[in-house]
């Protein structure tokens, strides 16, 4: 081969040849997208997850009212339950009703009593009153008297008003005598988005100077990472047909294009301890590329698959792998070779060489017992997560404290047909979930009022008379309560919140319209993670196909499927054993795993298969892999582990639980990398002299 | 002896409620009958509300419980006005000695003012006594007899007390 006909030559003299003029370019075009990026990313992720959901569509296109059901629990262990207390928590639901934006309080003021008001024979009335009508002794007495009655309102010293809210309401700055905890607080994005992005700035910096003991990688890593996650947000947010960018898009961005810098930099840091001048680039490049490349094919069309789905949330996610994916891919091999051309290293440090050498040489004496033990234990628990996902229904309400179901009949009006209907779903779901502690619907007043007029009278709907009931709604202002924009609403109580989701599954199955966003969001969270089953086992299906390809050898192919599947057996069977709530932020997790998980394994998989075409043992194949792929695998996964450690302390919820999954999850996998895949090669590879063109040397043993 | 009780117990209550004057407890004719009752004093009301369904509603304006029910409605007039048209029949119960009051609202050119005064401000009227409104109080007289009312509020929809 001449020079002009090896691969990638003529590329790279055509790089180096123009690399200011491109350069400029590269970076001209970076400034300019960054000025189009809309400021402030969102972190509140319910929109994303309603918006495209099934239910959430089916109510949007009836243009049917829907409702956020906020929690504002008062804390009045200063008072226990006494009058006043009552005083004090009226003057606080005064307040809350007041608050721009609340269609409805439910608590126990609103709870009704039907009396008959009788002075004597001849001047008497059957009234509905409400508790906020009523003195505070009574109020006092009646929550004593029956507290089972009042549980979902007060229980001990805590005493929760559901707010009934038809968009955002500001829920802050609310007087009041008791601590309040709400569901729902103001957020100032602004202040999370400079915190957030002062810790990656400072933990990038701060590793990449300690892993290869110079300033050049943190100036050259940042300038990379920054220009991959500005030219993915921007282009997100020019081609994506979902408005708001989340801000698990930067998070996601940034995973990927640290490992690809990584992988990069340490090539060419590590050949210049022997070779010096192009020749390193084009080193690096070749070296690289096949497995970026198939990494990136993987990610695209494996989790890129999400931009099919009807949801926002997966749609987001999908598109967001598709474009960082890509931009680290081109700018890896444009822009990254060109700035490294300007600088050189002497004396590179690979501070890890010895050790990588002793780690190879410690598994490749691995015990076979423990390898044996390990798969078994993960078939244990890959058949314990199975079994839990059929038999129990994964926890997806982030609100534990929501034990409401808010439905509405799709019929509007208040007529006999309405009612039978809500009398027909109440006596189904009583009998087909004991979970179900009441209801409160406008069939219960009218039961409850027509036994208070005709005592010891058998309750028949046929002979009642629904618009004398109705007259009496209106008049004793309950309408509002019992019916939403001329809808029939039903509450639905329940004393165990476990239960909620199949009782949605029954509510949908049986085409019953849900009406609380709440509901709605567990709902559309149940659907994503099926979905998200599908995507993964697509991606995991890509992989093997395309290890096989790349190796043509169906055992490459086994490991690979047996290395990824490892990590999300275990978070998933950690999800169902301590009953953690489906979020973005663990669909963000996963898809970080997935992806840093098949990098690693196009990576080692790569190279320790062109390892073993030469004339080297199994063990100097893996002591090789281990310097060249294990180090820089171990320094990104570290690097980004400790990142997303660090996220921890962001004080908001979604970034602090990204961090916590994507560092249990990209632990795990780096524990996998580096301690079973390799250990696999040597049990599963060493041996097969059957395969063609593989050198097999010398064994361990001899 | 005891069978004897038994036999007159039914026949003394009876006669005693007959002699105290306590009307019967119940509504004297069918909806439909009551409805066509009621037609024919439709005139005679006072009328608040344009609303398609029609309440009609036997009350007296001295009466506690007709001002709480007045109350009641006045209190989410925006939706009762809209949704129904209220007819108010003022009917004297004879404890309350209200015909004069009766008498001096029915003959008072703005009727409705004059009823809200009476019975949610509870505001002390001029009493007038005007000949020409007996024929109204005793047409409302004759229909509540006939239908069958014995208390107040009597509240009326689709033909059947509520």
């Amino acid at each position: 081969l001449t020079e002009k006909e090896l691969p990638y030559y003529n590329y790279l003299k055509f790089l180096l040849k123009y690399r200011i003029l491109l350069l400029v370019l590269i970076f001209s075009a970076i400034i300019f997208s960054a000025t189009f990026i809309k400021e402030g990313f969102v972190y509140n992720d319910k929109a994303l997850w309603l918006n495209g959901s099934k239910e959430y569509s089916k109510l949007l296109k009836l243009k049917y009212p829907s409702l956020n059901v906020e929690q504002v629990v008062a804390d009045i262990s200063v008072d226990g339950w006494s009058t006043e207390a009552v005083d004090k928590l009226k003057r606080l639901q005064k307040e809350l009703l007041e608050k721009e934006g609340v269609a409805g309080v439910n608590s126990l003021f609103e709870q009704k009593s039907i009396i008959n008001n009788v002075l004597n024979d001849e001047q008497s009335m059957m009234e509905i009153v409400s508790l906020v009508d009523e003195d505070d002794e009574t109020v006092y007495k009646a929550v004593l008297e029956e507290k089972g009655k009042f549980k979902s309102f007060v229980d001990g010293n805590k005493v929760t008003f559901y707010l009934l809210t038809s968009g955002n309401v500001d829920l802050d700055h609310i007087k009041s005598s008791y601590p309040l905890t709400k569901t729902q607080t103001t957020e100032d994005t602004h202040f999370k988005d400079v915190v957030l992005f002062s810790i990656l700035f400072i933990i990038l910096i701060a590793s990449f100077s300690i892993a290869f003991k110079s300033i050049l990688p943190s100036i050259l890593g940042v300038v990379f990472i920054t220009s991959t996650t500005i030219a993915t947000v921007a282009l997100f947010q020019l081609i994506s047909a979902v408005q708001v960018t989340h801000i698990s898009i930067v998070i996601l961005s940034v995973t990927v294009s640290v490992m690809d810098f990584v992988y990069l930099y340490y090539k060419w840091h590590l050949i210049q301890g022997y070779r010096h001048g192009p020749i390193v680039l084009y080193r690096v490049i070749t070296k690289t590329v096949i497995p970026i490349f198939w990494t990136t094919f993987v990610s695209i069309v494996g989790i890129g698959s999400l931009v099919f789905v009807d949801s926002q949330i997966l749609y987001s996610m999908g598109m967001n792998v598709i474009l960082s994916s890509l931009i680290g891919f081109i700018l890896s091999f444009t822009m990254l070779p060109m700035m490294l051309s300007f600088f050189s290293q002497k004396n590179p440090q690979i501070v890890t060489k010895n050790s990588a050498i002793y780690f190879a040489r410690k598994e490749a004496a691995y015990h076979k017992n423990g390898l044996q033990v390990f798969i078994l234990v993960s078939v244990a628990v890959f058949i314990y997560s199975l079994y839990s996902y059929l038999t129990e229904p994964l926890t997806v309400s982030s609100h534990k404290n929501t034990n409401q179901i808010h439905i509405a009949l799709t019929e509007e009006g208040l007529t006999q047909e309405t009612l039978l209907e809500l009398q027909n779903i109440q006596n189904l779901l009583k009998g087909e979930f004991n979970a179900i502690s009441s209801f409160d619907s406008a069939y219960n007043e009218i039961r409850k009022l027509y036994l208070q007029e005709h005592p010891g009278e058998h309750f028949n709907l046929h002979n009642v008379d629904v618009d004398s009931y109705a007259f009496m709604f209106d008049l004793y202002d309950i309408t509002r309560k019992i019916m939403a924009n001329d809808h029939l609403t039903l509450i639905i109580y329940l004393n165990d919140i476990s239960e909620k989701p199949k009782i949605l599954n029954f509510l949908r199955d049986e085409s019953i319209m849900i009406q609380d966003l709440s509901s709605l969001l567990d709902m559309a969270k149940t659907d994503s993670i099926h979905t998200l089953f599908y995507v993964i086992f697509f991606t995991l299906s890509l992989i093997v196909v395309a290890i096989m390809y790349i190796t043509r050898m169906a055992e490459f192919s086994r490991i690979a499927l047996v290395v990824n599947m490892i990590p999300l057996i275990w978070f998933f069977a950690a999800i169902m054993l301590f009953d953690i709530a489906l979020s973005t932020e663990m669909l963000v997790a996963m898809i970080i795993t997935v992806a840093l998980s098949s990098d690693a394994t196009f990576h080692f998989i790569f190279y320790y298969h062109n390892q073993r075409h030469k004339p080297r043992s199994s063990v100097k194949a893996l002591e090789s892999s281990f310097v060249y792929i294990g180090t820089p695998l171990g320094m990104g996964n570290i690097i980004l582990a400790s990142t997303f450690v660090t996220l921890i302390f962001i004080p908001d919820q979604t970034i602090s639980h990204i961090g916590i999954f994507s560092a249990i999850l990209v632990t795990l996998s780096l524990i996998v990398d580096l301690f079973v895949l390799p250990v696999l090669f040597v049990n599963r590879i060493r041996n097969n002299s059957s395969v063609q063109g593989f050198y097999h040397g010398q064994s361990i043993e001899g | 002896m005891n069978k004897l009780i038994i036999f007159l117990l039914p026949f003394l209550i009876f006669t005693t409620a007959g002699w105290s004057g306590i009307p019967e407890k119940k509504q004297l004719l069918s909806p439909e009958a009551t409805l066509q009752v009621i037609d024919s004093i439709k005139g005679t009301a006072i009328v608040f509300g344009e609303g398609d369904k029609e309440i009609h509603t036997f009350i007296d304006p001295y009466c506690s419980m007709s001002q709480r029910y007045l109350s009641f409605i006045f209190k989410k007039k925006k939706v009762m006005f809209k949704k129904y048209k209220i007819y108010l029949y003022l009917y004297e119960l004879p404890r309350k000695k209200s015909k004069e009051i009766i008498k001096t609202i029915l003959s008072s050119e703005y009727k409705k003012i004059m009823l809200k005064q009476v019975m949610l401000d509870k505001a002390n009227v001029d009493l007038e006594d005007n000949g020409d409104v007996d024929e109204i109080i005793e047409e409302i007289n004759e229909a509540a007899e006939k239908i069958g009312v014995y208390k107040r509020p009597y509240i009326l929809i689709n033909g059947k007390v509520k």
